[in-house]
């Protein structure tokens, strides 16, 4: 009974012109996804990795200098593209990708790629994961909205209510002609994007990117499985496809633009950022004047004068056994360090709560949910940033002590000591940190998943004349 | 096979249908004559489990519809005035879903059998319905009757647009089926089609079964005097 209706459907929807115009046009918009996504990905893997090639090796070969002086000259520590960027390059355009390491100052993210990019780049960058997270969406509605409703119009409710079939064998097998036809979609996007991860650069790290790419694909089949039930039920409750269809649409619309744009204003307003000119004062200030009463860098530093003295067993500077330069250096290297630690920390604790509140938002808005779980799988999230910015000023301290560290027993650096510092190399969290991350997401796609399955319950009691 | 003990139907303070009993024998073809708003489609509705009465009980074939009707459904069959088909697939995509949703399997071959008993042309057979007249949808309405060998037929205005040609081929079978034992409940306004085709006749108003008539006892111009002055008597009194 279930496939008859199933059989019907898809009849049906494949002899209705405007949607095989449709599934035309989705089908171009997939293929314009993938070859985005990928043109992007490889461009900027290979871009990056000549990048982090060419600086180091310029570098390691800078010749003879002062340790410091050389230490200056620094190199970058880049953020390797995320394999599955090419899926869902998430906030990678805004966050950047590089930092510069150098002594004394943290890095700061260079090469955003909005920064070099066209207005047109705020509607967002046309990938896998734009379409899977607003076009799918809206063509499962498009598609969906009249599955009910079409009956009551052309009457045919009460042919169909005087068969043998139960309200629960209608309404599985209209449910399942629309999965079949997302699903034959997702199957299609995923083998295509699968198939171009390993023509890509990095197809050598398949295998570990498997799980991740697996669970997307997992998270997405539930989405559109909820997205489904919500369009088919919708259909069912208005009896009318013109009402279902402006009611989903406009579901569509407060999720994708409303909620996000006014759950971004009220987490601003609720939390401001912290400005650059502010973050500037404050770890000059603190910097400069010390905190919790451990005095000015004067005072610091005459601290550290007599220590050191007292620490060799001699009454000058001049009688020390070692450099006092370094010293002083990796000696406020440290406290500094502390001072933007605590500032980055104020900085990443308050965009934590903004997250926070966009988030909560998603609990009105699966697409929300969806796009979050899909950048933490991705890795191309704030969080996943963060840690790559965490590792990469870890690696800038260790710089720091090994160039000090030779620095106090020499004054001249030449390429045999400077090929002994390490390159970077950052590898984005696996996949229970990256699970764990999006816990939140998950129970907020599962709790609509829910929802939609109780909307499922409640619409198909209505199915009556 | 059909019986309704003391049906109602109220929405709020309107009542549609005001305490009806009736019973149909096996093969009979009862016709429920009435205006616009009478009841005659709300009895049917009922009978099919569509719309819940509001008191009273509507048993088809000893089962009651309300308590097991998905077992009732499976003896009846159901022609509205507009038989209301899918216009993309064909008639016969169309007969092949509702025999199929009606738990029957046929070959193409039997279900063009059904088809040409129906009057359908061969060459309309997979013609989609959305170039079908109301007549050719009419004929695919009762070969899905056939094939879903129900008990009971329940047609609500099945005649009404259709050319007499049409009218007639449509009643003979009707009266094929009747002889078959299968029977009918007819709301009509067409008192000719009530009079030759019906074994009684029933005139309802404003919710009530006014009176009953047997065709065979009454001439088609008594049955049209009767109707008109049980509804005109109604009115005045209103």
């Amino acid at each position: 009974m279930i496939q008859l209706v199933i059989q019907k459907e898809l009849r049906e929807i494949f002899r209705t012109a405007k949607v095989v115009w449709l599934l035309i046009g989705v089908l171009i918009l997939m293929g314009l996804a993938l070859y985005n996504g990928y043109s992007y990905y490889v461009s900027h893997s290979a871009l990056l990795r000549e990048s982090q090639q060419v600086t180091y090796q310029q570098f390691i070969s800078q010749g003879d200098k002062n340790p410091h002086l050389g230490a200056h000259f620094g190199f970058y520590a880049y953020k390797p593209t995320a394999e599955l960027a090419m899926i869902d390059n998430g906030i990678e355009d805004y966050t950047g990708n590089s930092f510069y390491l150098e002594p004394h100052k943290r890095g700061v993210v260079r090469f955003r790629e909005v920064t070099d990019a066209t207005g047109i780049r705020s509607f967002g960058f046309f990938n896998v994961g734009y379409f899977a997270q607003f076009i799918l969406p809206l063509f499962i509605f498009l598609i969906a909205h009249n599955i009910f409703s079409k009956e009551w119009e052309n009457g045919t409710i009460k042919m169909i209510l005087s068969s043998k079939a139960t309200t629960r064998q209608i309404f599985t097998g209209k449910l399942l002609a629309c999965l079949i036809l997302v699903f034959t979609l997702l199957v299609l996007l995923g083998i295509a994007s699968l198939g171009l991860l390993s023509l890509g650069p990095d197809s050598n790290h398949l295998p570990q990117i498997l799980e991740a790419y697996g669970l997307y694909w997992l998270g997405l089949a539930v989405f559109c499985l909820l997205i489904t039930i919500i369009g088919v039920s919708v259909s069912l409750l208005t009896r009318n496809s013109s009402l279902s269809l402006v009611s989903l649409s406009g579901f569509w619309l407060l999720g994708v633009f409303l909620i996000p744009r006014l759950s971004s204003e009220i987490s601003k307003r609720l939390y401001p950022s912290i400005t650059s000119l502010e973050f500037e004062n404050t770890t000059f200030h603190d910097k400069e004047y010390g905190v919790d009463g451990e005095g000015t860098k004067d005072e610091r530093r005459a601290i550290l004068e007599k220590e050191t003295l007292k620490k060799y067993g001699v009454t000058r500077l001049e009688d020390l056994p070692v450099f006092y330069i370094p010293i002083t250096i990796e000696h406020f290297e440290e406290s500094d360090g502390k001072v933007m630690d605590r500032a980055y920390e104020a900085v990443e604790t308050n965009e934590k709560k903004q997250n926070a509140v966009l988030l909560t938002s998603s609990v009105f808005s699966p697409f929300l949910a969806f796009r979050d779980f899909s950048m933490r799988m991705t890795a191309t999230d704030m969080h996943t940033h963060n840690d790559f910015a965490e590792k990469a000023e870890l690696h800038r301290r260790k710089v720091g002590v090994i160039v000090d560290d030779f620095y106090q027993q020499n004054t001249v650096a030449g390429n045999d000591f400077w090929k002994t510092v390490p390159q970077f190399a950052y590898t984005a969290p696996g996949i229970g940190w990256r699970l764990a991350s999006a816990a939140p997401s998950i129970a907020i796609l599962l709790g609509w998943t829910l929802v939609s399955v109780l909307l499922m319950f409640f619409s198909y009691r209505k199915m009556t004349v | 096979m059909l019986k309704a003990v003391n049906l109602t139907k109220a929405y709020g303070s309107h009542t549609a249908l005001d305490h009806l009993n009736l019973e149909i024998q096996a093969g009979e073809i009862y016709c429920l004559l009435g205006s616009n708003g009478a009841g005659k489609s709300t009895t049917i509705n009922l009978f099919l489990g569509f719309i819940p009465a509001t008191s009273g009980q509507a048993f088809i074939d000893g089962v009651e519809v309300s308590v097991n009707n998905q077992a009732t459904r499976d003896m009846v069959a159901y022609i509205p005035e507009i038989v209301n088909l899918y216009p993309t697939l064909s008639g016969m995509e169309n007969l092949e879903f509702f025999s199929g949703l009606s738990g029957f399997q046929y070959t193409k071959q039997e279900l063009g059998r059904f088809m040409e008993i129906a009057g359908l042309q061969a060459s309309a057979f997979h013609k989609r319905v959305s170039s079908y007249s109301k007549g050719m949808r009419q004929k695919v309405g009762i070969a899905i009757a056939l094939v879903k060998k129900a008990k009971v037929l329940f047609l609500d205005e099945p005649t009404s647009g259709l050319d007499p040609h049409a009218s007639n081929e449509f009643s003979q079978i009707i009266t094929q089926l009747s002889l078959q034992g299968v029977s009918t409940l007819m709301a009509t306004h067409d008192l000719l089609m009530a009079k030759n085709l019906g074994h009684r006749i029933g005139i309802m108003h404003q919710g009530r079964l006014k009176q009953e008539l047997i065709s065979n006892e009454v001439s088609h111009v008594d049955l049209t005097r009767i109707y008109i002055d049980l509804v005109k008597e109604k009115e005045v009194n209103v």
